[in-house]
């Protein structure tokens, strides 16, 4: 196994796993991550549906609530100027009857009214919002940020939550960011030195990757996608990667076994030496990514190769080396009916290869249905 | 009385806006001297608390009845505040739903939805 313990640059990076969609593997992918990375810092930013703590079962050693502060108003000081009404941009203020309102859910705690006010009426008041616990799985530091029901916004947690995870350096961080492109997810990639994007292989799951895509761009971040639940058939999401020359990393077959397990809240590493090598590959490609920064975006990456012809009916071949490892290797012929062969080996040990695995696909692909096939849904 | 009314255009030939916090304007009618003013929703391209906005600029009207086809929770909270009572309309044209409150014959507009901002969770 790698050495990610040592002192290096790269030992301290940051890799923030996102997706456009919930249900795609985003806390598959990074539990599974930071288990293999051995010593290493798992954050839960998804503080709406936090459940990476059920893989961990961390011990939690602390806790911590967190609170915003919301504007409080002193009727006996306020003299109805409308100073705080006018200046609030979010529109969390309202002036009638001579009485002022104020709706704490609208409030972005931005303290401008109580500035303002120029008969200091306002002060601030604490609301709490939620809490963060800290905790220590095996070799693992767990963070995990809990946003109360209903509250409308988790940015504040997470804030808190990645300054405690960067305040104790502790190998490599992973962050599981919530899913969507919305604030919540920029505020958690927002640090982060590489950004993997998990992806479905369906025509939505490509859609959901090109709205999280776009928001990557926009923060500049050197980004990868991993391809989960891959069948031997069509992956739209292929073809969209080979569009914006977005790197595959790796793929995750939509595999029984691996979906029970992660379904019964196992990390699934810890389980079969099989998943082990996948994800051991899948965090050596990234640590590398991280490494080499740049490399990252073309296509013609120093250890992938990607030809497509398009005369000859898109076909593609796809093939990912990693030091001497064959991670995936597809051909795809479109005009011969989605002939496709697919190969994966990772070490000595043969990860996808066998008849067994693609009659386990025939037999998968009949029966299911890419939407409600949620392998962490069940684990929420 | 002077009442308002969510519309889609400064005009009294326009129909109601079918949202309250977004519409372009407002009408202002007074059922008495039948005086129609429009009032612009400077609220209407806001990021968020369009309502709250909406409802302060349609409060500082001075009017003592909305007519609306719907409404959200925070901006029913000011016009509560304000003492302003709130009409179901039950109509496109606003001439038809003015007659129908002149004539007492407009429900109580009684359910609100809640607020949409910072709920988008990109699902």
């Amino acid at each position: 196994m790698p050495d990610f313990m040592a002192e290096t640059a790269v030992s301290k990076m940051k890799i923030a796993v996102l997706s456009g969609k919930g249900g795609t593997g985003k806390t598959l992918v990074s539990v599974n991550l930071a288990a293999v990375a051995g010593h290493s810092t798992y954050i839960d930013c998804d503080v709406e549906e936090p459940n990476g703590h059920l893989f961990f079962k961390p011990d939690i050693a602390r806790e911590e609530l967190i609170s915003v502060k919301i504007p409080q108003v002193d009727e006996k000081q306020c003299i109805g100027c409308r100073s705080c009404v006018r200046f609030c941009n979010y529109n969390a203020l309202a002036y009638v009857n001579k009485k002022l309102i104020i709706f704490d859910d609208v409030c972005h705690s931005c303290g401008g009214c109580v500035l303002v006010c120029p008969k200091s009426a306002l002060s601030e008041r604490d609301k709490l919002v939620g809490k963060i616990k800290i905790g220590v799985s095996g070799d693992v530091n767990v963070y995990t940020g809990v946003m109360n029901t209903g509250e409308a916004t988790g940015i504040p947690i997470i804030n808190r939550l990645l300054e405690e995870g960067s305040a104790e350096e502790h190998g490599l961080t992973f962050i599981d960011c919530p899913p969507g492109s919305a604030c919540i997810v920029m505020e958690s990639i927002k640090d982060a030195d590489y950004c993997v994007l998990v992806a479905e292989p369906t025509l939505f799951g490509a859609h959901n990757l090109n709205m999280v895509f776009e928001l990557v761009k926009l923060f500049d971040k050197p980004t990868g996608v991993v391809l989960n639940k891959c069948l031997n058939e069509d992956n739209p999401v292929e073809q969209f990667c080979l569009d914006k020359s977005l790197e595959i990393l790796g793929r995750i077959p939509f595999d029984h076994e691996l979906a029970s397990l992660n379904s019964n809240a196992e990390i699934v590493v810890n389980k079969k030496e099989k998943y082990r090598e996948l994800f051991i590959g899948l965090l050596e490609t990234i640590v590398d990514r991280v490494e080499n920064g740049a490399a990252s975006h073309k296509p013609n990456m120093v250890h992938g190769k990607v030809a497509a012809d398009d005369q000859e009916g898109h076909r593609m071949e796809l093939e990912q080396v990693c030091g001497e490892k064959v991670y995936g290797k597809v051909t795809a012929n479109d005009q011969k009916g989605h002939n496709a062969e697919q190969e994966k080996t990772c070490g000595d040990n043969v990860f996808v290869e066998s008849s067994e695995f693609h009659r386990e696909l025939e037999g998968a692909c009949s029966e299911r249905d890419h939407t409600s096939n949620e392998m962490e849904g069940s684990a929420k | 009385m002077k009442i308002a009314i969510p519309v889609d255009n400064n005009l009294m030939e326009s129909n109601v806006c079918a949202s309250f916090g977004r519409a372009p304007f407002f009408l202002v009618y007074d059922t008495e001297t039948k005086e129609a003013a429009f009032v612009e929703n400077t609220a209407a391209s806001g990021t968020g608390g369009a309502g709250i906005r909406a409802a302060q600029i349609v409060a500082d009207q001075g009017v003592g009845a909305l007519l609306t086809p719907r409404c959200g929770q925070n901006a029913a909270d000011v016009f509560r505040s304000a003492d302003i009572k709130l009409y179901r309309t039950n109509t496109d044209s606003l001439k038809d739903n003015i007659e129908a409150f002149v004539k007492g014959e407009l429900p109580l507009l009684e359910d609100f939805h809640a607020g949409f901002h910072g709920r988008n969770r990109g699902q």
